[in-house]
């Protein structure tokens, strides 16, 4: 029943995140005609929907609504009170931190999955099309670097007090890490970069149509992993901290 | 740990800084009892309480609930099997009907006593699909009560459980907690509302600036404390009454006040020898709680 708790605690942040997701990229799919005949150059439509929705707005929607889903937990719960209740419940604090993860991270993926089940589906009525497996593969990057997104905002929300300083901490904690990966030590290792991978710039969406209807390059696996364990560790930190924490 | 204890501690301390909120606090509690853990705001009532429940870490000393370690995560978890806690708050998931939260509680407890629930829901006549943010506190109050007695615990433990609710509320959860005690819960509560402690506490523990100041049974208080008010006829300074059964003494000008808790004959025979007119007046809990909490002046 923990899992109850906490999808009563985010389903109406995951629900808005669903909606405004869906309806970001019914826009982007609806408006293409018009924004593609005001391009400086002739855009396809596969590279007018990456430069959309896997590289900008709908992805700078996504990165967001991923920390607004990282936040609460434990230490939020003081401030409303209800820390009390929880904690004399018969679970333990790793329970109540992987559960809250994992819910965490569900949500986070379907999220991830939206765009590739509405852009293949809504594009053929607009006379284009955009392959499933194609758009499944943006899934998979979003999905992976959207897990350590929302861990790293989970981790602030353990560690920081108040209801906005996690998601503060977490923007400039991706910028600090988007400006440590460009520096020489980290340049050219691309698995670094999480906004640079999130982006899928690598695949070859963005050099037209000939490779739509089959898999593009190969994923990133290595840094797909990396970053599944990143997140993994970072809620392994919340975790422990929430374990020997205080609450009084 | 004998089996007639359901909360033990030895030496339990919690400092925050340079702050003591707890100090080598040693007490026991019965089983089958009601006590009454009486204190000031902020005298350690709650830090103490926290700590019995692993929401706080000691920084030093023992404590046993149910003959569980509070402080071994895995005991601490099997404690939180077996009591209830209501805290001062009664902070409940407001986003939650009645009815959502009753399910979610009942899902942690294998030994929920449908027939509690269902008693209980009758008599508070709780809202089953109101939300418990709707609720007003006397009726969170008794949401959370319905919450801990139908797992029958076999301690309830409650942190100022009066706290914010009118008169007729308050005598609910006072009869509330004595027709526990009757069916066999043993009950935990801090206080600083006297007079509710005075009317259902078989045991009083006071606790001050997070010491433990007095640990007796209510009815000895009542039978054997007495206020001795002396005036010293004599110039000069009031003698020392340093006599057995003296627990408390303040001296004014002439005039000495003196809690004892025995021995008031010899007490008496002693002010008498030495020219005091004396008198004798049985204590409430509050005279003795303002005589030991208060500061000497």
């Amino acid at each position: 029943m923990l899992w109850y708790k906490m999808w009563w605690e985010s389903w109406i942040r995951f629900a808005i995140s669903a909606v405004a997701l869906l309806w970001m990229c019914g826009a982007v799919v609806l408006l293409q005609q018009q924004v593609r005949a005001h391009a400086d150059e002739p855009l396809s439509y596969a590279h007018y929907i990456w430069s959309a929705v896997y590289k900008a707005n709908v992805l700078d929607m996504y990165i967001l609504l991923v920390i607004v889903l990282g936040l609460g937990g434990v230490l939020q719960e003081r401030a409303q009170g209800t820390v009390g209740f929880t904690l004399s419940l018969p679970v333990s604090r790793w329970q109540l931190t992987y559960a809250r993860a994992t819910m965490g991270f569900v949500q986070v993926a379907i999220l991830a999955l939206l765009p590739a089940l509405l852009i293949p589906l809504l594009s053929p009525f607009f006379g284009e099309s955009f392959p499933f497996v194609r758009a499944l593969q943006f899934s998979v990057l979003w999905a992976a670097c959207g897990m350590v997104i929302f861990a790293l905002t989970f981790f602030f929300s353990v560690v920081l007090p108040g209801a906005y300083s996690p998601a503060i901490a977490s923007v400039a904690g991706l910028i600090v890490c988007s400006v440590l990966a460009k520096l020489p030590p980290f340049q050219g290792h691309s698995a670094f970069d999480l906004l640079e991978t999130i982006h899928g710039a690598q695949l070859s969406t963005v050099h037209g149509e000939t490779s739509l209807a089959a898999f593009a390059v190969p994923l990133p696996w290595l840094s797909l992993g990396l970053y599944t364990l990143v997140a993994l560790c970072l809620v392994g930190a919340a975790g422990s901290i929430t374990a020997q924490r205080d609450f009084s | 740990m004998t089996h007639e204890l359901v909360i033990e501690t030895h030496g339990l301390s919690r400092r925050y800084g340079t702050v003591e909120a707890v100090c080598d606090l040693s007490l026991t509690v019965e089983r089958h009892c009601i006590t009454g853990f009486l204190g000031r705001n902020g005298a350690g009532k709650s830090t103490t309480i926290k700590m019995l429940l692993g929401m706080i870490r000691p920084t030093a000393g023992v404590g046993r609930v149910l003959g569980y370690d509070i402080t071994d995560p895995a005991q601490s978890l099997e404690i939180r099997r077996r009591i209830a806690y209501v805290g001062e708050d009664k902070g409940l998931y407001g986003y939650m009907t009645v009815a959502d939260l009753i399910r979610f509680t009942r899902s942690f407890y294998p030994d929920w006593q449908s027939q509690i629930e269902a008693r209980l829901l009758r008599e508070y006549q709780l809202p089953l699909g109101r939300k418990v943010k709707a609720l007003s506190k006397g009726m969170r109050t008794k949401l959370a009560l319905l919450l801990a007695l139908a797992r029958r615990p076999e301690l309830l433990i409650l942190d100022e459980p009066s706290e914010g609710l009118d008169p007729v509320s308050t005598e609910e959860l006072l009869q509330t907690l004595q027709e526990v005690r009757a069916a066999g819960t043993s009950v935990f509560f801090s206080s600083h509302q006297l007079s509710e402690v005075e009317r259902i506490a078989d045991r009083v523990l006071m606790i001050d600036h997070g010491q433990l100041v007095m640990n007796t049974l209510l009815g000895d208080l009542l039978n054997n404390y007495r206020n001795i008010n002396m005036e010293f006829a004599a110039q000069g300074p009031v003698p020392a009454l340093d006599l057995a059964g003296v627990e408390r003494t303040r001296i004014r000008g002439r005039q000495a006040w003196v809690l004892a808790s025995s021995n008031i004959e010899g007490i008496v025979a002693h002010a008498r020898s030495l020219d005091a007119i004396v008198q004798v007046t049985p204590v409430n809990l509050r005279d003795v709680f303002l005589d030991i909490v208060r500061e000497a002046p």
